[in-house]
């Protein structure tokens, strides 16, 4: 260490010159990191999707499901898969593990992709990967509007799909563009079962014909007067005109034309799902998902630059609009971090300013702070980190502790230029004083990186989001050792002086003068009756365990993204019109009730497939509000969530949930269950399951605790199942599949082609006329045609029964499931888990093969207890052997160990002062201030131990150690208070999430502070290495 | 949570090893939870005495009135009541049939396109739509014959003629006698086909015109296997045709005794007037049959008939709320259907649009309503 410091001293314009291109590096980072609101926290998930037009759950499970998933086992790095079959759509989740590099895992499940294909029969459906985008991919919305009035559903979507999506995928970063909302367009061709008797052909006949009259062939070239001429034969259908013409039959030389079966119009394709706008009706909606890793900011503006480029180009009348995107929210959490950060810059200047009493010595100081975070930001564009509320809150938290190192340093070489003698030179001063603090800057500094190490165990939800922060807070630290130890020195002997007038007196002047006046007779008093000293800290301890349980706690709090989403979930069974229709009403009525809002988007159900799979019977509406001086109804958006809250609670037939995009997006992909307890029950029969899951639910409840038991809705979805005679079908001469295409193509329609309108292609959509198809008794009455040309009614063939089927079937690796949730009030979860467990093995009889498996909430608590179990009785280990390799004294260590409760007890009052809850930034915010408490303790302790060395008695040993560190001691301590108080005050976007842990360091400091200036010298004798005590004064 | 605060209180009895005391966060709902406790359990007993006594018409009411009075009770506590209904509803889906009710203003209702009639007598006819296909009245169709072999000399008569008894049609030759005879029509009608020409010998076996009396027509309605037995002489038909004359009400004449050997259809008949000449054989057309007319007490539209959990209910108006009554369906037609038991004549209940009062009772386990 020595060497070093000496070698930089030695090569002060090299050190110079690195220290300059690192500040110029770290700034070229910045503008280049990836800027995002919040960490990514998706899981390692690649989803992928399978449509299958029209296919019941069971069969959606059956036929597509299990073979995908089967094809899914034994990959590398797999963690679990689930499954959900819903009607028409099979959504498999791939989780990998923690950490999996995306691309990897996409190619892996691309791989296995290709067997499930060969496993998928014939017409049920393509597989197809998610987006390569996360939970907070969904980056921009847009609503196509139609101001002339003269453009229909059909022709909106046109353009949406086939003008604008199709540009903008072009833009670079954008993975995505998916469409939502009016019309796909398509030529129907609405066959009128009665024409098919009068013409006697069936209907999968008119399909084949229409498919065999809409084609073009190649037949190479032929050689004409050594010419080569290209054979081409032209039978395409361009038009509906096209389309009726085609012959479909000829009985005695008489053709029977398509349009003579039924009608031929331009039509919407079935959906699934469909976008409504201000209570006005439907809307067309265009959803922009950035490629993982892009930077949020600059695709945005892309995005919107080619917007405006499409803007102009689109029909008269219709314009694009975005109506959400995340830049205001990138930008806002980002401005709210980097003004605290800012902030807490100029307050520790200040700070030094007054403390160091001189500006040359301050500069030197404060010159850490653009080092250090230079540093970190090279080594987060790295490492690959992206500027986020998160990351950059590591920096403002470190903020105050990046000076603690120069502080030292410069202190002591301050005070070494005042007190040496002046024939030494100032660079040997410089070189003499800082060696003489490198090696308690070094392990004080490495204690507070390794303070942080827990953060880096942390799993799932809270290690993504916490992750970035501890990495950051530990560059930084590395960025404030190195500055301290290299270029603090070179920078000190070129800038600073010997003071002109040296004072004698230990007392230094100012501010802090004034505080050492008063603090001499404390610490006096309470080193001469070391019991005060013993109750003021039993006391404090008291306290700090009286408050401690009063906390209330929650998770993370919710970070606010200014922008206000509302999930709407009405009954499984709904149709998507009625759907509409209720949403519209609740547009109508929010518009109508809230003065202070401005647009309502809904989306119902499903669009393209790739962002959600939400099925028809829940909406997201996205709510556009004025500025926030313009509201009537409250003046926060939780007084407003709560009125609104309060306005629909009787909305019928509807609940409404308020959330945020990000927040929706991201509980999307993290599936599972949110109820601290699930128990998921295992099997293959779902009418078993549903049965079981009841009565273990019945069991749940009766047990103590459980609260909120709810088994999982499975069924619900009405269905009329035509269950096939076969004697009858035998007996009419047909096969089963003749009956089914029959139903297929009848009621459910199938493409037979495509008409090509240049590059647009549109498919051409065979089905009955709506009449005849439309209720259980028509479907009754449909025919199917026998080869002898016999038209029989479905009724002779088959039982056409209303039932009520499964919504939907859920599986977990491989396996179907049913989930029973619980909260568990009053006891702890594992006793209630243990008591319901035997209980129900007592009162439910599972039949074999299946099995009950206890999860949720508490499976994760559970790991992430185990894990902090281990990683935090080791990290103190660790700065206990660290402390103890510094000073070789137990003593000493476990004096300075004594900081942290003590620093606790601050950090809990504070908290509880300030109204809030133990969190997971809470928490951090503690991990945080103990590696500062024990920077501190180490600073007074080690100069005591000089001290007694040097055989100054204890006791005065102890008045004057702790008289000489006040300055560093409270400077350090004030540094990093106030680096911290912007983030403190701050009430910007995302201010929330940094508050607590703001007020823990705050707070814990100033309690830890003072008992380390009060208390440590007091105890210190006590905790004194007694042989070395001894020794000096003998 | 539950991890913060074990981990908490881990950390906290790691780094207090003076103070020895553990410390322990508990779950700050304590008193929230134990008021939702004593609301289940009461809603509990509610149902437990209700069990098994659905049948009772009288004891049911009380048990409405006892609801109601929950209900009143419910709103007033506010926010905590709603675990306790959650729970109580949730306690209905496996205990059975307890009465549910919902109101939501008429405004609202209306706005979501529901309608509300009051229940009244009215009629019901079970019908069936068949196809079938205009065909010549076989009884009333001529075949005109030469008496003897002969030579056509003279043709008179074109298709599409209208003819009279007596009318000559064609002058033939007797190939034998070489005398002539006249070819005369035998009824009144139309001369729908004409296979001599001039000079050609024909066969007493050659029919030279048929002459058919459009006045009347059959309708022949294929029965299929199922409906034999359902159309029966006399039930009234209404037949329609997609592109021809305006429907036309009239009767089944007819019934073949026979079944198709081929086709294994049965055959009914309608003997369709045609003074106006407007049908025309070879027509095709739907023959909807009234198979029976029921009167009835109730009669309400199939879209006030509502499947809510398992059951067949109409909503009906009781005080201030909606109720799901079950009911017992009888015959229906297209559009209506006979209540025989559920609905009284006179009350007020919702014809169109229930699934929002079903999806408003239902509310309470939309929970689970998402996807994952």
């Amino acid at each position: 260490m020595q060497a070093i410091i000496r070698a930089a001293l030695q090569n002060r314009l090299l050190v110079v010159v690195i220290a300059l291109a690192c500040v110029i590096g770290g700034y070229a980072a910045y503008r280049s990191l990836p800027v995002d609101a919040y960490p990514d926290i998706s899981p390692s998930l690649v989803q992928v999707f399978v449509e299958t037009e029209g296919l019941a759950p069971e069969e959606v499970e059956k036929y597509v499901t299990y073979p995908l998933e089967s094809s899914m086992n034994g990959l590398p790095k797999l963690d679990h898969v689930r499954s959900v079959s819903n009607f028409g759509l099979s959504v498999v989740n791939i989780y990998f593990e923690d950490g999996t590099d995306i691309y990897f895992a996409r190619q892996l499940v691309s791989e296995r992709l290709q067997q499930a294909r060969e496993a998928i029969p014939d017409g049920f459906g393509e597989p197809v990967m998610g987006p390569i985008t996360t939970g907070l991919g969904q980056i921009l919305f847009y609503v196509l509007e139609d101001t002339s009035g003269e453009y229909s559903r059909t022709d909106m979507r046109e353009i949406q799909d086939w003008i604008v999506k199709f540009n903008l995928q072009t833009v670079k970063g954008v993975t995505e563009v998916l469409s939502i909302g009016g019309n796909v367009k398509q030529f129907q061709v609405r066959i009128d079962p009665d024409a098919l008797l009068r013409f006697d052909i069936s209907l999968p006949q008119v399909k084949r014909r229409i498919e065999q009259n809409n084609a073009n062939a190649g037949a190479q070239f032929i050689i004409q007067n050594d010419e080569q001429y290209i054979v081409r034969s032209v039978g395409l259908a361009e038009d509906l005109d096209d389309l009726r013409n085609i012959v479909v039959k000829s009985a005695d030389g008489v053709p029977v034309y398509l349009h003579q079966l039924g009608e031929l119009t331009i039509g919407g394709e079935i959906r699934r799902g469909l976008t409504t706008k201000d209570g006005k009706g439907e809307a067309v909606v265009g959803m922009v998902l950035k490629l993982i890793g892009a930077n949020t900011s600059n695709v945005i503006s892309a995005v919107k630059d080619e917007l405006t480029t499409i803007n102009a180009n689109l029909p008269e009348g219709i314009q694009v609009s975005p109506y959400y995107d995340q830049a205001q929210l990138v930008e806002a959490a980002v401005s709210t971090v980097t003004n605290a950060l800012l902030q807490g810059i100029v307050l520790v200047a200040i700070i030094l300013l007054v403390f160091m009493g001189g500006w040359r010595p301050s500069l030197v100081v404060a010159l850490s702070i653009p080092f250090s975070v230079c540093l970190a930001l090279i080594a987060m564009k790295w490492f690959g980190i992206s500027a986020n509320l998160m990351s950059l809150g590591g920096l403002a938290i470190a903020i105050g502790m990046m000076v603690d190192g120069a502080v030292v340093v410069v202190e002591n070489i301050d005070r070494l230029l005042r007190e040496s003698s002046s024939d030494e030179s100032r660079m040997h001063i410089v070189a003499r004083a800082s060696q003489a603090v490198a090696r308690p800057i070094l392990f004080a500094i490495s204690i507070i990186i390794v303070v942080f190490l827990p953060l880096f165990s942390l799993q799932g939800v809270e290690g993504a989001t916490f992750r970035p922060l501890a990495y950051t807070v530990s560059l930084a630290m590395m960025g404030s050792l190195i500055f301290a130890l290299v270029v603090a020195p070179v920078v000190a002997s070129l800038i600073m002086r010997r003071p002109k007038s040296t004072q004698t007196s230990d007392e230094p002047g100012g501010l802090i003068g004034l505080i050492a006046r008063g603090y001499r007779p404390l610490v006096q008093g309470v080193i001469r009756n070391r019991w005060i000293g013993v109750t003021i800290a039993v006391v404090v301890l008291t306290i700090g365990v009286v408050i401690g349980p009063r906390l209330g706690s929650e998770f993370v709090p919710r970070f606010n993204e200014g922008d206000l989403l509302i999930r709407a979930t009405m009954a499984p069974s709904i149709s998507l019109d009625k759907a509409k229709q209720s949403m519209t009403l609740f547009e109508r009525q929010l518009l109508e009730r809230f003065p202070e809002v401005t647009q309502v988007v809904t989306r119902i159900g499903r669009g393209e497939v790739g962002a959600h799979a939400d099925p028809v019977n829940s909406a997201e509406i996205f709510v556009g509000l004025k500025p926030k001086e313009q509201w009537k109804t409250a003046k926060t958006l939780d007084g407003l969530y709560s009125a609104m809250s309060a306005e629909f609670e009787d909305f019928p037939g509807t609940k409404f949930n308020f959330t945020q995009p990000i927040a929706a997006a991201v509980d999307e992909l993290l599936t599972g269950t949110k109820a601290e307890l699930a128990a998921k029950l295992f099997g293959d029969d779902l009418e078993v399951l549903d049965r079981k899951a009841t009565e273990i639910a019945e069991v749940m409840r009766r047990v103590s605790g459980g609260e909120d038991v709810q088994k999982d809705q499975v069924g619900g979805t009405p269905q009329v199942q035509v269950q096939l005679d076969r004697k009858a079908i035998a007996r009419y001469n047909l096969n089963v599949s003749d009956v089914q295409e029959t139903i297929r193509v009848g009621v459910g329609g199938e493409s037979a082609g495509q008409v090509f309108e240049g590059i647009r292609r549109f498919d051409i959509y065979v089905r009955l006329a709506e009449s005849s198809r439309d209720k259980t008794e028509v479907i009754r009455d449909l025919k199917v045609r026998n080869e002898l040309g016999q038209q029989i009614p479905l009724s002779e063939l088959a039982s056409v029964e209303e039932v009520v089927g499964p919504r939907q079937v859920t599986r977990e690796n491989n396996q179907r499931f049913i989930t029973i949730q619980a909260n568990v009030r009053d006891r702890d979860i594992g006793s209630y888990v243990a008591e319901a467990d035997q209980m129900i093995t007592e009162q439910v009889e599972l039949p074999p093969g299946y099995f009950l498996k206890w999860g949720g909430q508490f499976e994760l608590q559970q790991q992430a207890n185990k894990r902090l179990m281990v990683v935090v009785p080791i990290t103190l280990a660790l700065v206990f052997l660290m402390l103890y390799a510094n000073f070789g004294s137990l003593r000493n260590a476990l004096l300075i160990m004594l900081n942290i409760p003590l620093a606790l007890v601050g950090g809990i009052v504070s908290l509880w002062l300030a109204g809030l809850s133990l969190s997971v930034p809470a928490s951090v915010g503690f991990i945080a201030l103990f590696g500062i408490a024990l920077e501190n303790g180490l600073v007074l302790v080690s100069y005591l131990n000089e001290l007694v060395r040097d055989g100054v008695p204890m006791r005065k040993a102890c008045v004057q150690g702790a008289m000489a560190r006040l300055r560093p001691v409270i400077m350090t301590a004030v540094t990093t208070g106030l680096g911290l108080a912007p983030l403190l005050f701050a009430t910007g976007t995302g201010s929330e999430v940094q508050r607590p842990l703001a007020a823990v360091v705050i707070g814990g400091l100033v309690t830890a502070t003072i008992l380390t200036l009060v208390i440590l010298p007091a105890l210190y004798p006590w905790f004194a290495d007694r042989s070395n005590g001894e020794n000096s004064t003998s | 949570m539950k991890s913060l605060a074990s981990f908490w209180i881990f950390m906290m009895s790691m780094a207090l090893p003076l103070s020895g005391v553990s410390i322990s966060v508990q779950a700050q709902e304590a008193e929230h939870s134990d008021h939702e406790h004593e609301q289940t359990q009461k809603e509990k007993t509610h149902n437990d005495e209700d069990s098994g006594e659905h049948d009772d018409h009288s004891e049911h009411e009380d048990h409405e009135e006892g609801h109601d009075d929950h209900q009143d009770h419910g709103e007033n506590e506010g926010a905590h009541d709603e675990a306790g209904e959650e729970a109580h509803e949730e306690h209905d889906e496996h205990g059975g049939h307890e009465e549910q009710s919902t109101s939501i203003d008429p405004q609202t209702l209306r706005a979501l396109g529901a309608e509300v009639s009051i229940a009244s007598p009215g009629r019901v006819s079970q019908t069936v739509s068949l196809p079938g296909e205009v065909r010549l009245n076989k009884e009333a169709v001529a075949q005109i014959t030469p008496r003897y072999p002969a030579q056509i000399v003279d043709v008179s008569a074109r298709i599409g003629d209208s003819v009279a008894a007596g009318d000559t049609l064609a002058i033939g030759e007797s190939s034998q006698t070489l005398q002539r005879f006249s070819l005369k029509s035998l009824i009144r009608g139309t001369v729908i086909d004409r296979s001599v020409t001039l000079g050609e010998h024909i066969q007493p076996s050659d029919a030279a015109f048929v002459v058919a009396d459009l006045s009347t027509l059959w309708v022949d309605i294929a029965l299929y296997p199922r409906q034999i037995g359902l159309v029966k002489k006399g039930q009234p038909v209404r037949i329609s045709t997609t592109f021809g004359p305006e429907p036309v009400n009239t009767q089944i004449d007819y019934l073949d005794p026979m079944v198709s050997e081929q086709l294994r259809t049965g055959l009914a008949r309608i003997y369709l007037d045609n003074a106006a000449g407007q049908w025309r054989p070879g027509m095709f057309i739907d023959a909807e049959v009234t198979l029976t007319e029921t009167e009835a007490e109730v009669v309400v539209p199939q879209t006030a008939v509502i499947k809510y959990q398992g059951r067949q209910v109409v909503f009906v108006k009781e005080g201030d709320s909606w109720h799901p009554r079950p009911v017992v369906l009888g015959a229906k037609d297209r559009g209506q259907v006979v209540i025989l038991s559920g609905v009284s004549s006179g009350e007020q209940y919702v014809a169109k649009g229930g699934f929002t009062l079903k999806a408003d009772l239902l509310k309470s386990e939309f929970e689970s309503g998402h996807n994952h």
